[in-house]
This record gives structure tokens, C-alpha cells and sequence, in this order.
């Protein structure tokens, strides 16, 4: 090998290591970390939540909340808004929940009932069994 | 440059780490999820994790004090070596011929005055002005430009309630609550900035006065009234 093309090799050997070295890291701290191994269900003992009450709670790695009502019971909603994910709020009095972030509204069922979100709040199976209730 | 320091605007934003903060970092890394396929990717790229964390703030820091000083440098290298390369456009009530305006002819006009040192001279005088005000600011009332609000730390379990983003970026706001689709709202929005980056590709028209070019005139008008109006009407 002529010594020319010896040089030629060895800078861009050289200049592929040098660029390595700067994107391995910076595509290592790029890449999103794992989260965390996630909880997929709740056991709550019933009693934790009397009727027109509402109790926050992670499910799976969700802000969720949980709603009993009089009429149709328990209800377990992510509270993170279809549209922007802002945490929406529930309403009592109202019995609706409202996104503060562009005044999205959703009903008991978690439908949307006015404003921007495209589709309904992400809804989570509640079982009785027994005195407790199991969530997700 | 503009978009650049928007840029700037938003990560330095997320810094303080307060419920405003948090909250408007949320939404903004929200937006791309409403472009399929590659949505959820940029994300989480964005977000660095599936919601706003550390890994977030990191991120944010980095193109805070790192990616975005290098871009607006090069920008702004690009800026100078443009007006050296095509010239400077000429003010609206300027000469009818665009080259007596575009660039300093030493031979022919020994009369002008040079860039250095008289024009730098003056830069330096106004950037030392405003580093003296703005120390004075940082030094004596830090919390001058700095709403209340501002002092809440980040809750991730709670978003306030009237949660509004500053003046600047309250048309865009407002647009994402007025426009149903979101994927149209962000879409639009997107296009108008394209429109106005990719203008001098699609108007050449040879005249720089803009008052001579109608359609550039009725363009930046309509869409400042509108973007004022939008802004006005968010903020209520
Ligand atoms: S984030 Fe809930 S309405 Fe926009």
C-alpha cells in the first residue's frame, strides 16, 4: 500500500472512531429510558371510597381516578385528556370531568361532551369482589 | 432564527421545574402524537420516558444550553454571510433600484460610512446597555417578568386549573382549543410557518419595496391582525 493511501485510510479510520465516540452517547441519551415494571391492577377495600367520592390512583403508569356514584357506582377513568394529555378534573356537582388545559368536557361514561379532545378518557374495568374492589 | 428562539423559549421553560412549567412541557411534547406513525416516536424521544420526568428536563437542559446556542450561531452566520452574498432588501420607501441598497461600495461611494468601526461601535454600546439592564433586573428584582404562579413546583398528579402558556405562544393556544380536529389544528399551524419560511422560494418577485409587492403586503397583514386577534381573544 502506497504510503498516501496508508494516511488516507488511517485519518478516516481515525475520523469514524472520533464521530463513534460522540454519537454512541449522545444516541444512548437519546434513546427514551425504560419505564419502571407498572401496576396493572389496584385492590382497593370498598370502604376506602363512600358514594360521591373520588379517590386518585395510578394505574399502570396512568394517572387514574376512581368515581363512585350514586347512580351507576364505581368508575375507574385515566384522568389524562384525550387531546393534549392534561390531567382532567372531576366535577361533583356536574358529574363531568373538565380538562383545564382547552376546556375539554367528558361525560360520566368519559365521552366527549364539548371541546377540542378527539375520543373518549380511557376507561378501566371495576370488579366487587366481596368487600374490595379490583381496578384495571 | 425566529423559531430558534421559540425554541429557547420553550426548554428554558420546562428549567424551573413549576407546575406551569411541567404542564405546558406536557402538552407541547403531546402535539406530535397527533401525526400518525412517527408521532408517538418523537414523543418519546422528546419526553426521553412516557411522561415528563427527569429524563425530560435533561433533554431540555441539553438543548437549552448545548443544541440550541450552536443552531442560532449558525443561523446567524448564515444570516451575515446572506447579506453579503444577495444584499439587504431595501426599506419601503427606498430606491426603485433594489442594488444601490444591497451592498457598501467603498470605490464608488468613499463618502460611506464602513461597518467597523463606526456601526460596531454603536452594536456594542446597545449590548452593554442592555446586560446593564437586565443584571440590574436579575440582581434586584428577579421576580419583575416572573408570574406567581411560576413559584408552584411541578406536580405530575395535578394540572392547574386555567392553565394559559405566555403571550407569545397564546394564538397557537387558542388554535388548538377552537379547532376541533387536532390533527388539522397542529397541521395548520405548521403549514403557516412553512408559508412564511418558504416565502422568498415562492414570491421572487425582483421588487424589494414591500409596498410594491401587494400580495407579500396583504399576507402579512391578514395574518398579523389575525394572529394579534387570536392572541387577544386567548387571553381571556
Ligand atoms: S389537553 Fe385536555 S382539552 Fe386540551
Amino acid at each position: 500500500m502506497q504510503r498516501r493511501g496508508f494516511l488516507k485510510l488511517f485519518t478516516s479510520i481515525l475520523g469514524l472512531g472520533a464521530l463513534g465516540a460522540f454519537a454512541y452517547p449522545l444516541f444512548r441519551f437519546l434513546l427514551p429510558v425504560e419505564s419502571a415494571a407498572k401496576v396493572k391492577s389496584i385492590t382497593l377495600p370498598k370502604s376506602e371510597i363512600p358514594v360521591n367520592t373520588t379517590k386518585d390512583l395510578m394505574i399502570g403508569g396512568t394517572p387514574s381516578i376512581l368515581v363512585n356514584t350514586k347512580e351507576k357506582g364505581f368508575l375507574a377513568f385515566s384522568k389524562v385528556c384525550t387531546h393534549l394529555g392534561c390531567l382532567v378534573k372531576y366535577d361533583q356537582e356536574r358529574q363531568i370531568f373538565i380538562c383545564p388545559c382547552h376546556a375539554g368536557i367528558f361525560d360520566l361514561e368519559g365521552n366527549v361532551v364539548s371541546g377540542p379532545p378527539p375520543k373518549p378518557l380511557q376507561k378501566f374495568a371495576v370488579k366487587v369482589e366481596g368487600d374490595n374492589l379490583v381496578i384495571g | 432564527m425566529l423559531l430558534t428562539t421559540l425554541g429557547f423559549c420553550l426548554s428554558g421553560y420546562l428549567l424551573p421545574w413549576s407546575q406551569l412549567s411541567f404542564w405546558a412541557t406536557t402538552v407541547v411534547t403531546t402535539i406530535p402524537t397527533a401525526f400518525p406513525v412517527i408521532g408517538d416516536i418523537i414523543c418519546n424521544i422528546l419526553r426521553g420516558s412516557e411522561n415528563v420526568s427527569g429524563a425530560t428536563l435533561n433533554r431540555f437542559f441539553a438543548l437549552h444550553v448545548a443544541f440550541l446556542p450552536l443552531l442560532l450561531v449558525s443561523l446567524f452566520a448564515l444570516h451575515v454571510f446572506l447579506v453579503r452574498r444577495v444584499g439587504i432588501s431595501a426599506p419601503p420607501s427606498g430606491s426603485e433600484e433594489p442594488n444601490d441598497w444591497r451592498e457598501f461600495r467603498h470605490e464608488s461611494h468613499p463618502d460611506g460610512l464602513p461597518f467597523y468601526p463606526y456601526f460596531v461601535s454603536k452594536e456594542v454600546l446597545m449590548t452593554v446597555v442592555y446586560l446593564i439592564i437586565m443584571f440590574a433586573i436579575i440582581s434586584f428584582v428577579p421576580a419583575l417578568f416572573i408570574p406567581a404562579d411560576a413559584n408552584t413546583p411541578a406536580d405530575p398528579f395535578n394540572t392547574p386549573e386555567h392553565i394559559r402558556p405566555e403571550w407569545y405562544f397564546l394564538a397557537p393556544y387558542e388554535m388548538l382549543k377552537l379547532i376541533p380536529n387536532r390533527f388539522l389544528g397542529i397541521a395548520l399551524q405548521l403549514v403557516l410557518v412553512m408559508v412564511f419560511i418558504l416565502w422568498p422560494f415562492i414570491d421572487t418577485s425582483k421588487n424589494y419595496n414591500i409596498l410594491k409587492r401587494p400580495l407579500l403586503l396583504t399576507l402579512f397583514f391578514v395574518t398579523i391582525v389575525v394572529w394579534v386577534g387570536i392572541t387577544i381573544w386567548g387571553s381571556f
